[in-house]
């Protein structure tokens, strides 16, 4: 188990080492020119886009500004600024062009943000989606059932900003139902209260196919040869259906869920951008659209070690939940 | 698998988890299962196909059933290692004095190993009896067209007699006798009985301990000319 | 049955490497589905493959087509060595050489029409040109289905006709040797022997040459004239059929027969004697040394963990040579014995 780890450590790093190194030639190597965005439009002439090129260090060989990238990630680095020198430490992620913190600032006090608004989000999806799941699976073809399938259908067929703006819009904003966000820094209670809007919309949104996997893998699993035989034992229909089958149906679950808590954790955009939360899919997008390179290098590192770990720790619970999946 | 065994017992008699255990390891070894204590623990994956089977007859028999019905319980194993099974089966039946049904597509397995023989074709049965007899002299077309395109490995035959025709769909079954669209008997009959009417059980003529579902007046001599003319 | 020789193989070999991790090591392990075997078909001729699973009479057979590459050994075909051809070279062997698969169901194209998958291998081979519909009906009233369901498509027929859809693909290149795969076991009981007829009767009218890979001893025991008896990757007896069934040599060929359930034992026919061998067939990954038989074996002493009994006749000194000229009985065990009483006999009235 231990070496596996180790192995899958090993493996993780290196996947990590890949998209670092593709990140960077593709965004410090392309055609964007972060300097012409922060050059003032007025007020600019070849000699200030100079300047700031010079003044944000992209005026030097590509090697050499992916060493000192590199240098930073594991050491940490100075950098002057206005004549002061501040120091980065390992693992330094590079100093925002536009506006000239640090990007571990910027980054790792909005990630909490996004990990509390996936994981809330997660707990409703997970809940809602397998309950209904196993309920439209258990009575399959009744009424419940096609009702479950259908409602999830359209659900899942209304484009998601469409929903999320709607929720944004009437019970936040228009009736008050629910608060909007506020910063951890306004308080525990409002912060969570806050999350709740967009937690409730992600997560039921997310549900519908939850609804659906659920169904379809517990019904693959209640066809199997050995739930006959459980029944064949004289024990309860509840001990077949939850002792025998959802553990069984849960093996696939687990998986999509791993990869999706990874993809809400590396930004819930739109949601983010909606109900304003200050988290890092709307930081990235920011950063995005004013080319300031080294917070999308950011967003893309953790992204990355987020999926890898996920995907690891996907890997590990699989082991528990089916006695055939050997780590090794 | 020694949890999947106890969890059966533990269905029907009020025991302590350990003692179900005990009882699923002692099933395991009367199986033939070695190092059963040790295998209890083992999961299905770890099993060889035989020893899976072995562990699932443990399975079936832990509460000392009156009726164990086997659905092709070997159908998917080697042929050494069906041999080994259904020699298990036969003396755990005499151990335990259950009785067995014996599902199976395979004649030459019910020869082997059954008293008594139901035929089903198309969802009814057609042909009853012991087994001996009703393989040794069949009286009921379908029977006797089984017996017939069956290859054997210890004799040599100059040609399969096949049954014409495809077994018909349950959605849409031939009128009267299912059978009858394959049977090249029918028109022995007199009428349209085959085509009309569902026979019902009756003794074959002229055999004891043997009843059939099939029109014809004399079914064993019908067959028995048959036969002779091949 | 002529004498020329159609396939060859010699010290067959298939083995597939894969790695194992073990802790922080990766541990080269193989699996050796086919461990150099030896036989000869000769025109006309049917060799039935038999063995239990993981004895690698499947892989032979695709080995045989070349729809798997050997590692060791080779195939040769009307005396061309075909064991590593490229895969354009092998256009001639896929005509000369068909293959009938086990599933009816899965093996055809539902996309297709009957039509389209009977046209494809003529239109392959440049066949009957400009007249391949002709061809195509001739084909389906050769394997006794209705030249009028060209149209069709594959999961508009039963198992059985299925079955002779493929049979008739497999036909429709003139091949000359036709490697059958288990072909009638996924079928109903009631349909297997008119599969087995149809393939009778095609190999009489036109010819064929057989290879017959089947674990049921009854089916091969009608259809084939030469059977030889595989287990672990190895041919452990080869000869007539006749030999095989009434005086096999080699223990394990004795406890298969024995195993077999028989039909006739309901006739009061019962064989005189009955083996029961202990436990399941060890994996091929790691096969017993010496003879592989040997931890099933009840025969078994040291000499059987030391040395490979080689496949060689026990009654002369006739040599592994001979053999591959064919028409002769081996077996390959240390202690080899006839054993007459393991098959009921079966008086014949006619």
């Amino acid at each position: 188990m231990l070496t596996y780890i180790l192995r899958r450590s090993a493996l993780a790093l290196s996947v990590i080492m890949a998209t670092l190194v593709s990140a960077f030639l593709l965004f410090f190597a392309g055609p964007s020119d972060p300097a012409q965005a922060m050059c003032p439009e007025t007020k600019c002439n070849p000699a200030r886009l100079e300047a700031i090129t010079k003044s944000i260090g992209l005026d030097k060989p590509l090697i050499e500004q992916f060493l000192t990238y590199f240098k930073g990630l594991f050491v940490g680095r100075d950098f002057v600024y206005a004549g002061d020198t501040v120091h980065c430490g390992a693992p330094c992620l590079g100093f925002s062009f536009v506006t000239r913190r640090s990007v571990n600032e910027e980054l790792f006090t909005r990630f909490p943000n996004t990990v509390v608004l996936a994981l809330m989000a997660a707990v409703v999806f997970v809940t809602v989606g397998v309950t209904f799941g196993i309920l439209a699976a258990v009575r399959r073809g009744s009424a419940s059932d096609r009702g479950l399938v259908g409602a999830s259908q359209v659900l899942g067929s209304i484009p998601y900003y469409v929903l999320a703006l709607l929720v944004a819009l009437y019970p936040v904003i228009l009736w008050n139902v629910l608060p909007q966000y506020s910063a951890i820094s306004a308080g525990v209670g409002p912060y969570f209260m806050g999350m709740l809007a967009p937690a409730l919309i992600l997560g039921l949104v997310t549900s519908a196919s939850y609804v659906r996997y659920t169904r379809n893998s517990m019904i693959e699993t209640l066809s199997m040869d050995y739930i006959r035989t459980a029944r064949s034992k004289g024990i309860s229909e509840r001990t077949v259906l939850f002792k025998h089958g959802f553990r069984a149906a849960m093996s696939p679950i687990a998986t999509i869920l791993g990869l999706d808590i990874a993809a809400l954790l590396t930004g819930t955009l739109i949601t983010e951008q909606i109900f304003g939360v200050d988290g890092i899919g709307r930081r990235g997008l920011a950063a995005l659209r004013s080319f300031d390179l080294p917070v999308i290098m950011g967003t893309v590192l953790i992204g990355a070690v987020v999926v890898v770990v996920m995907n690891l720790v996907v890997d590990i619970a699989y082991s528990f939940i089916d006695p055939r999946v050997r780590l090794s | 698998m020694g949890g999947q065994i106890a969890e059966a017992y533990r269905a029907h008699n009020k025991v302590s988890k350990q003692v179900a255990m005990k009882r699923a390891v002692e099933m395991l070894d009367l199986v033939g299962i070695p190092n059963p204590q040790r295998r209890a623990n083992s999961y299905p994956h770890e099993f060889s196909g035989g020893m899976r089977q072995r562990a699932m007859i443990a399975l079936g028999l832990v509460n000392n059933p009156k009726l164990l019905i086997a659905d092709e319980p070997t159908t998917a194993l080697d042929v050494t290692v069906q041999a080994q099974i259904l020699d298990l089966v036969n003396d755990l039946q005499k151990e335990f004095g259950s009785a067995v049904i014996l599902i199976t597509h395979d004649l030459a397995v019910v020869a082997e190993t059954a008293d008594d023989i139901l035929v089903m074709y198309a969802g009814r049965g057609v042909e009853k009896g012991s087994a001996k007899e009703v393989l040794a002299q069949p009286s009921h077309p379908y029977t006797y067209g089984l017996l017939q395109s069956l290859p054997s490995h210890s004799e040599d035959l100059e040609e399969l007699k096949a049954i014409k025709g495809t077994p018909p769909s349950l959605l849409n079954l031939p009128s009267g006798c299912s059978f009858h669209p394959r049977c090249e008997f029918k028109t022995q009959v007199e009428g349209d009985a085959c085509w009309t009417v569902l026979p019902e059980w009756r003794p074959t003529p002229g055999l004891s301990n043997r009843e059939i579902r099939c029109h014809l007046t004399d079914p064993v001599a019908t067959l028995q000319h048959d036969e002779g003319v091949r | 049955m002529s004498d020329k020789t159609l396939l060859k193989v010699t010290d067959l070999q298939r083995h597939f490497p894969f790695r194992e991790v073990q802790g922080l090591k990766m541990v080269k392990a193989t699996v050796k589905a086919v461990d150099g075997i030896s036989f000869t078909v000769k025109e006309g001729q049917t060799l039935g493959l038999v063995g239990e699973s993981g004895c690698g009479k499947s892989t032979t057979s695709r080995l045989v087509t070349r729809l798997d590459e050997p590692t060791g050994g080779t195939v040769e075909f009307e005396g061309r060595d075909i064991t590593h051809l490229k895969e354009h070279e092998l256009r001639e062997i896929r005509r000369n050489v068909q293959m009938i698969f086990q599933d009816p169901y899965s093996s055809l194209n539902p996309r297709q029409t009957v039509g389209a998958i009977l046209t494809t291998p003529l239109r392959v081979h440049g066949l009957h040109k400009g007249k391949e519909k002709a061809r195509v009906q001739e084909l389906l009233a050769l394997v006794g289905l209705n030249p009028e369901h060209i149209n069709r498509y594959p999961s508009e027929f039963s198992g059985g006709q299925r079955q002779r859809i493929g049979i008739a693909r497999a036909l429709a290149v003139e091949p000359k040797l036709i490697i059958a795969d288990e072909p009638v076991s996924a079928l109903d009981v009631s349909i297997q022997a008119q599969v087995m007829n149809l393939l009778a009767k095609l190999r009489n009218e036109l010819d064929l040459a057989f290879i017959f890979v089947a674990h049921d001893l009854g089916v091969v025991r009608h259809f084939c004239d030469q059977v030889a008896v595989m287990y672990l990757g190895k041919i452990v007896e080869y000869g007539d059929k006749k030999k095989i069934y009434e005086a096999p040599e080699h223990p394990y060929t004795q406890a298969l027969l024995s195993a077999a359930p028989d039909i006739n034992v309901a006739r009061g026919i019962a064989p005189k004697e009955r083996i029961r061998l202990v436990g399941d067939v060890p994996s091929p990954i790691d096969p017993p040394s010496g003879c592989r038989f040997r931890t099933r074996c009840w025969k078994a002493q040291d000499i059987c963990a030391q040395q490979e009994p080689p496949l060689v006749s026990a009654t002369s000194e006739e040599s592994t040579r001979t053999f591959r000229e064919g028409g002769v009985h081996l077996q390959a065990c240390h202690f080899p014995e006839v054993k007459t009483d393991l098959v009921a006999e079966v008086e014949h009235s006619a």
